[in-house]
């Protein structure tokens, strides 16, 4: 991949470099040009400066959000995924998680964040629980989904060498699900920064989407921008995380660096 | 690498299958008896829906007959009979395991000592034409070659009874023919028990010490028949007139029967 280093890298993605520059610019002169007010349609330049000057009021939200985000994401890693094997494993399991599961999946989780701020207080706890309740059912379902797709005859295979049941979930169903079950984690890990700032606009008071309800609330665009374009790298890292992780746990799946068409072998 | 324990004796006695179906049970299996003697390779041809994956099934003790018995060795198989190399139409190999540690699968489940599982999954590897490709990913390899894996992976843990579903039904003609040929020179060092299902006549006449057809919904065994190829056996038999007389009277009951043989998915009528 990164055959050529950073040259490489930036040739590789000149295009979308290119016109992303273009677009700053050009935003940059219309305002300039068409005068239009900062609380329309900040300059980017000036947002830019603002991230610069209040870089430590930015970085004090933003590490409460993310904090509220890892422990919402990390909490529905930590019970989805054995929720999913205890559905994979038992009938009876099965029916009375999707009993509640699925009526409940009906609800689009942010309209529970008043019930939920009601319930948890205007602290930490309240945008846990409401990043956890939106990061859950994808994690459940892609770890379902990633176990149950184990063949038939791989688990016969299985049967008639005697293998014990853990064996089995270890040595086949765990790493037949893990690519499904990363698909999933990177969709819930967006879903929780959802979550999480939905959280902080209905009742917060600390957090990303806490300022910048505050700032629009004061006509203050420029920070509203600040905060869009901080909360966007915070989802792009999140997501960047669990994509690494994905590469550091499933090591044999063909990249397509690897992979040699023309190569064919009998 | 002549070792290995002794081949064991498969006796299956009036055997019969239903499926409990929401209206009428359907039959799956009826009447079935058949005996094959330590070391023998048995094929069974028969059209699609004779029952011959679940004759599998219930000889390796994953399914229970609705009547009658399994024996092998003389011991009645009540559970799953754990001692058998299983081949599918799907190579089924675990895609984050490398050849090699595909093949030792067995091995570890059963905790096999290591090194020397190491050292018979290498040779194995060696005498299908994989040497070298020991730490290669399945999605490296050709199909032949990935159910080469599959049948080493059968063997590494010297089960006395080997049972194959289709096993080269999803090759093509010329790769499957050769891997009956890698599967024959295996059993030719081994002389383990097969049991080997196909829906190719000349595949299993090639192959095999006893031919069973069977028929369709309920399958019943028709007719057995022995076709006197000398050992080993090379590309050769299929040149031999009795070969010709053998696949054409199988040929022949089919067409008397009614029986519709299936064309497989891959095209491969060998």
């Amino acid at each position: 991949m990164a055959r050529n280093g950073i040259a490489g890298l930036l040739r590789q993605h000149a295009w979308s470099l290119g016109t992303f520059v273009g677009i700053i610019v050009a935003w940059e002169i219309l305002v300039w040009a068409l005068r239009i007010p900062a609380f329309v349609l900040p300059r980017p330049s000036r947002v830019a400066l603002l991230l610069l000057d209040r870089w430590e009021l930015f970085g004090r939200h933003l590490a409460y959000s993310a904090q509220e985000i890892l422990l919402g994401f990390a909490a529905s890693v930590a019970i989805g995924v054995p929720l999913a094997i205890g559905i994979v494993y038992s009938g009876i399991v099965e029916r009375i998680s999707y009993a509640i599961i699925v009526p409940f999946q009906a609800i689009p989780k942010t309209a529970l964040a008043p019930l939920l701020i009601l319930w948890f207080g205007y602290g930490l706890a309240s945008k846990v629980a409401v990043a956890f309740l939106i990061a859950f059912f994808p994690i459940v379902v892609n770890t379902v989904i990633g176990m149950r797709s184990v063949e038939p005859e791989m688990l016969h295979l299985s049967r008639s060498l005697g293998a014990r049941p853990w064996q089995t979930f270890l040595k086949i169903r765990l790493p037949k699900a893990l690519p499904s079950m990363f698909g999933g984690f990177k969709v819930a890990v967006a879903l929780a920064v959802v979550g999480t700032i939905v959280g902080e606009y209905i009742g917060a008071n600390a957090g990303l989407g806490y300022i910048q309800l505050v700032a629009s609330a004061n006509l203050d665009t420029p920070m509203v921008f600040g905060v869009i374009i901080i909360l966007s790298l915070l989802g792009l890292a999140l997501f960047g995380l669990v994509g690494v992780l994905e590469r550091m746990v499933i090591r044999w799946k063909p990249g397509e660096a690897q992979l040699e068409p023309g190569r064919e072998t009998i | 690498m002549t070792s290995g324990r002794s081949a064991v004796s498969v006796v299956l006695n009036q055997l019969r299958k239903t499926y409990a179906n929401s209206h009428s049970p359907l039959i799956a299996l009826d009447d079935v008896a058949l005996e094959v003697a330590a070391g023998e390779f048995v094929s069974i041809v028969g059209p699609s829906g004779c029952g011959k994956s679940t004759l599998l099934m219930l000889i390796a003790g994953l399914l229970p007959p609705t009547q009658g018995t399994i024996a092998i060795d003389g011991r009645a198989i009540v559970g799953p009979y754990t001692d058998v190399g299983f081949v599918f139409q799907r190579d089924v190999l675990l895609e984050w395991r490398t050849v090699l540690q595909n093949v030792l699968l067995p091995a570890e489940i059963k905790h096999h000592p290591k090194a020397a599982s190491r050292e018979r999954a290498l040779h194995l590897l060696e005498q299908v034409g994989l040497a070298g490709f020991e730490r290669r990913y399945p999605y490296e390899l050709s199909g032949g070659m990935r159910q080469r894996v599959a049948l080493c992976r059968a063997l590494i843990h010297e089960p006395p009874l080997l049972l194959m579903d289709e096993p080269f039904g999803a090759l093509d003609a010329l790769t499957r023919e050769a891997m009956g040929f890698y599967l024959l020179r295996l059993w030719q060092d081994r002389q383990k028990t097969v049991i080997f299902v196909t829906h190719s006549i000349e595949e299993a006449v090639v192959l095999a010490d006893r031919v069973v057809v069977m028929s369709p919904r309920p399958g019943r065994i028709v007719q057995t028949f022995t076709p006197d190829l000398p050992r080993p056996r090379t590309q050769m038999v299929k040149g031999s007139a009795h070969f010709h007389e053998v696949v054409d009277a199988i040929r022949e009951l089919f067409r008397a029967r009614g029986f519709l043989i299936e064309q497989p998915s891959a095209g491969a009528r060998v």
